[in-house]
């Protein structure tokens, strides 16, 4: 029997929140940073569709929309690992990791899924466009979260304790949302429109 | 790019240019711990077909 290919493994437990068969550790980390890896180029064909309207947007969009999603994760998981070992959750922290990998790919797969709708109507309609590339980032987001709650939920579940591993899950979702938003405020323009989220906090929370 | 809290727009450039490179070396790391973990990998594959072909002598 041939293994399965890494992209495959990778739908499986992006999809089911698990493999069939237990992997070994090099292979947990080997599909954690493919998964990474693969949810930066899904975001950069987001970014490109949504930076459309020129072509300079678009080519500085294919390395800023990647690099935000990095950062704002880097930037949550280190407390995300520390809520994890504080609520003393029955959750290894490459558990933890793992699936914060696979959700993000999850919610760049919604975004690259939705890249070329967001760019037809970028390029047709001055009503809808923006918010269409609004709404998708939101949609994304939500996918993911769904993701990472679920591929936590399965790891844990039957054991003790398991609410405790929901916590860590709580405190990535908020800081890297959090984190998002201000990355997104230091890369722009990605839109070409200004949006509420120009300026980060400042402009989003302004009255 | 926009000021931020402030800042003049070369200041946010600055702090997006600092913050991209530090992405960027994560990003190199990780390309490292990859080619590491699969290397792994392939000697974990490699000693288990070596344990199915001869599974009475020990490794």
């Amino acid at each position: 029997m041939t293994a399965p290919s890494q992209l495959s493994q990778l739908m499986t437990l992006t999809c089911r929140g698990e493999l069939a068969e237990q992997p070994s550790r090099a292979t947990q980390l080997m599909l954690t940073i493919a998964a990474l890896f693969a949810a930066l180029a899904l975001s950069s064909l987001w970014g490109i569709a949504a930076g459309s309207s020129s072509a300079t947007m678009a080519i500085a969009n294919s390395y800023k929309v990647p690099m935000v999603v990095l950062l704002s994760a880097l930037t949550a998981l280190p407390a995300g690992i520390v809520a994890l070992r504080l609520a003393n959750a029955r959750l290894a922290a490459a558990d933890l990791i793992s699936a914060f990998a696979t959700s993000i790919f999850g919610g760049t797969l919604v975004l690259a899924t939705l890249a070329p709708l967001v760019a037809i109507y970028y390029h047709t309609s001055s009503k809808a466009g923006v918010p269409l590339a609004l709404g998708s980032v939101f949609v994304a987001l939500a996918t993911a979260t769904l993701l990472f709650a679920r591929a936590v939920g399965r790891k844990v579940a039957g054991q003790p304790g398991r609410m405790a591993s929901l916590i860590p899950v709580v405190i990535l979702v908020v800081l890297f949302s959090a984190a998002l938003m201000q990355f997104v405020a230091l890369a722009s323009p990605i839109i070409g429109a200004v949006t509420p989220f120009h300026g980060g906090f400042d402009t989003v929370f302004s009255r | 790019m926009n000021g931020l809290a402030g800042h003049s727009a070369d200041y946010t450039q600055l702090v997006w240019i600092v913050a991209s490179l530090l992405g960027a070396a994560i990003l190199a790391a990780l390309a490292i711990a990859y080619r590491h973990a699969r290397s792994q990998r392939e000697l974990e594959e490699a000693e288990r077909v070596i344990a199915e072909a001869f599974p009475d002598d020990p490794v």
